[in-house]
């Protein structure tokens, strides 16, 4: 936020604010910690329009609503198949086929489903403020392209890259061509890879997710043949899966073994069973989870049709004390993106 | 068409809806009371069915200072003795899978702050000196209240649940008693009993981190503060195995055995005495976790060389 308001202050598409109204904007708590990242002018307007308009129960109600579903989808299904990509990212080494694919499709969920969780926490809070702060995820796993994906996810980080990551190194080239732009791409991607750490396994996550853009843009401008949607779908989900090993292997060996034993054609080991059946009461909310991800609604469509019915009062009254329940228990974990 | 409510009315119910469900959950809970934490415990007797790591933890709040005067802690070399069948005291196993010193030390702490006990027996053995630390997330406080209503709580009602209905399946066994019996799958068993080894000779077997002795000290010192009379409990070993490595456990037995005080008793089940038992491998699941055969026979040389101490 700050880069972006300094940038735009410079820009001279800001005016520079009071000392108050940037520390009211910078200190907002929904979104200080992880975000979705704010630029200063879209919240500014907003905290002057709601100075002394108080609480409404009219805004309360779909915030409600959806911190219920952004608490669940952390605190019962994130954490939920965190349980089991910890136990295989714990013992990277000795994995089974079967479980390589179960342990690295459940971090793949679980990172979802942690920072959407947390995002809708955070809009929530921020609409029982009155201030509306944009959208971070739109289903992002019905992507069809790695291009697709972006906009979908982690939407604010994207933004904020394009904008002052990627505009300007395109327009630091004197001549404009789809090989520079290109390369822009990949140096922007590599830069939302370090943003996630210094490691060299965010660095290569980065730079996999460049090639992935670069190969659909090449794609749709040279081949330009058109996959079958659900071809489309499950090339990039898949490709997902992958970078998101490397995302959160301990280290990159680490990651080259987990993808190595994706290929190993082997069963499960009686350990691995026997870790499995340890845990089973995880695999109720990871079926809600998979079922969640192809949903035709998502939370944020669900929210901005919200009407107050009883039949809704009951089914958030229940998800929120499930999610008590899930909170009480030992189980909760930090958020991924807290580290960020 | 499902008619809309308005919006005041809704987060009025909506309160009212999660006030009482989670107060009818934490009633039900507290009456239930899994753990014996809440509600009058004395005389009753708590079998867990899941966790028992936790469940272990927690009784340790009220259940076990309410009921006995002593307890028996350590690994699982020491899980399935028989303690109930001590005639002059009223002993608990505190035994924990997989427990190192920290772990013992931590639930030692608990019991000893909540009552009084007049008998500790700790359990020497490599493996509860070789880390330090809390293995596992479960003993901690926040159990205490995660025992109002928690999905770990939600897993033992539905493995008591099993067990009535006889689906119950764990390497331990409970018997009427409430005796723990670790046991691993008959096919384990078996493969060992028919072609006991390899086994452990010197190497990581027999590390100590030093941290973990001197919280082995300060259990030795803690209970002896407590007033509570001490003792160390050397485990059987399949004397195959003890005698492959029989420096190395002579060793450790003396370095840990110099913690007690010359008048403290140790009970070394390694002895030539208890050969016929440690010689035979039917009394092992493997070279350090007793078979229920052997559970029997070390549970009674067990519990009379403690009657015999009162």
């Amino acid at each position: 936020m700050q880069i972006m308001y300094l940038v735009d202050c410079y820009e001279g598409m800001l005016k520079p604010n009071t000392l108050r109204e940037h520390a009211l904007v910078v200190s907002f708590f929904p979104t200080v910690i992880m975000g979705p990242i704010l630029r200063v002018k879209d919240v500014l307007t907003q905290f002057r329009e709601t100075v002394n308009e108080g609480i409404k129960p009219e805004q309360l109600t779909p915030a409600i609503a959806l911190f219920s579903i952004g608490l669940f989808k952390k605190v019962v299904i994130a954490d939920s198949f965190a349980i089991i990509a910890d136990i295989g990212y714990a013992s990277a080494s000795t994995l089974s086929m079967v479980m390589a694919w179960l342990i690295s499709l459940s971090y793949t969920m679980q990172v979802y489903f942690d920072f959407s969780g947390y995002s809708d926490m955070a809009i929530a809070i921020a609409m029982a403020l009155g201030i509306k702060i944009p959208i971070n995820f739109n289903s992002p796993y019905k992507s069809k392209s790695i291009v697709e994906f972006w906009q979908r996810w982690h939407i604010s980080l994207s933004n904020f890259i394009t904008t002052y990551v990627y505009t300007p190194i395109v327009h630091s080239f004197k001549k404009i061509t789809f090989n520079k732009v290109m390369l822009a791409t990949l140096i922007s991607m590599i830069i939302v890879g370090v943003w996630h750490g210094s490691t060299i396994n965010f660095v290569i996550f980065g730079f996999l997710h460049g090639v992935g853009l670069i190969v659909n843009h090449y794609w749709k401008k040279e081949i330009k043949i058109k996959l079958p949607n659900f071809l489309a779908w499950f090339l990039t989900f898949i490709y997902l899966n992958f970078t998101f090993v490397i995302f959160r292997a301990d280290s990159f060996f680490d990651a080259i073994q987990i993808l190595t034993s994706m290929f190993n054609l082997n069963l499960l080991t009686y350990p691995e069973l026997v870790q499995l059946g340890a845990n089973k009461l995880a695999i109720p909310p990871m079926i809600i989870g998979v079922l969640l991800i192809f949903a035709k609604r998502n939370s944020n469509q669900i929210i901005k049709e919200f009407n107050p019915t009883p039949i809704n009062l009951i089914g958030f009254s229940i998800l929120a004390i499930i999610s008590m329940i899930y909170l009480n228990s030992n189980f909760t974990q930090a958020y991924i993106y807290n580290d960020f | 068409m499902i008619s809309s409510i308005s919006s005041k009315k809704w987060l009025v119910l909506f309160s009212v809806i999660l006030v009482s469900l989670t107060a009818s959950l934490v009633t039900a809970n507290y009456f239930v009371d899994y753990y014996g934490l809440f509600r009058d415990v004395e005389g009753k007797k708590l079998i867990p069915y899941d966790n028992f790591r936790l469940a272990k933890y927690l009784y340790s709040y009220n259940y076990i200072p309410v009921n006995y005067e002593g307890i028996l802690i350590g690994p699982s070399a020491s899980i399935n003795l028989d303690t109930s069948k001590i005639v002059n005291r009223n002993v608990y196993n505190l035994s924990l899978d997989g427990a190192n010193i920290s772990e013992m030390k931590l639930v030692t702490d608990v019991v000893m702050s909540k009552g009084q006990l007049s008998l500790v027996v700790i359990t020497v053995h490599p493996y509860v000196t070789k880390d330090f630390g809390p293995k596992t997330p479960f003993m901690v406080p926040r159990e205490y209240y995660g025992a109002l209503g928690n999905i770990q709580l939600l897993k033992e009602y539905l493995h008591w649940a099993a067990a009535r209905l006889d689906l119950y399946h764990h390497y331990y066994k409970v018997d009427e008693h409430g005796v723990y019996d670790y046991e691993y799958p008959i096919s384990v068993v078996s493969k060992f009993q028919s072609n006991p080894g390899p086994y452990d000779k010197g190497g990581s077997f027999f590390e100590i981190d030093e941290r973990a002795v001197d919280e082995y000290r300060q259990l030795v010192h803690a209970a002896r503060s407590h007033g509570a009379k001490l003792v160390g409990l050397i485990a059987p070993i399949y004397s195959e195995a003890y005698m492959a490595s029989k420096d190395d456990y002579d060793n450790y037995f003396k370095l840990i055995s110099d913690l007690f005080l010359p008048h403290e008793t140790i009970i070394n089940f390694n002895l030539p005495l208890y050969s016929k038992y440690t010689d035979d491998v039917s009394n092992f699941q493997d070279s350090a976790h007793l078979s229920r055969k052997g559970a029997e026979i070390f549970s009674l040389e067990f519990t009379s060389q403690i009657d015999s101490l009162y």
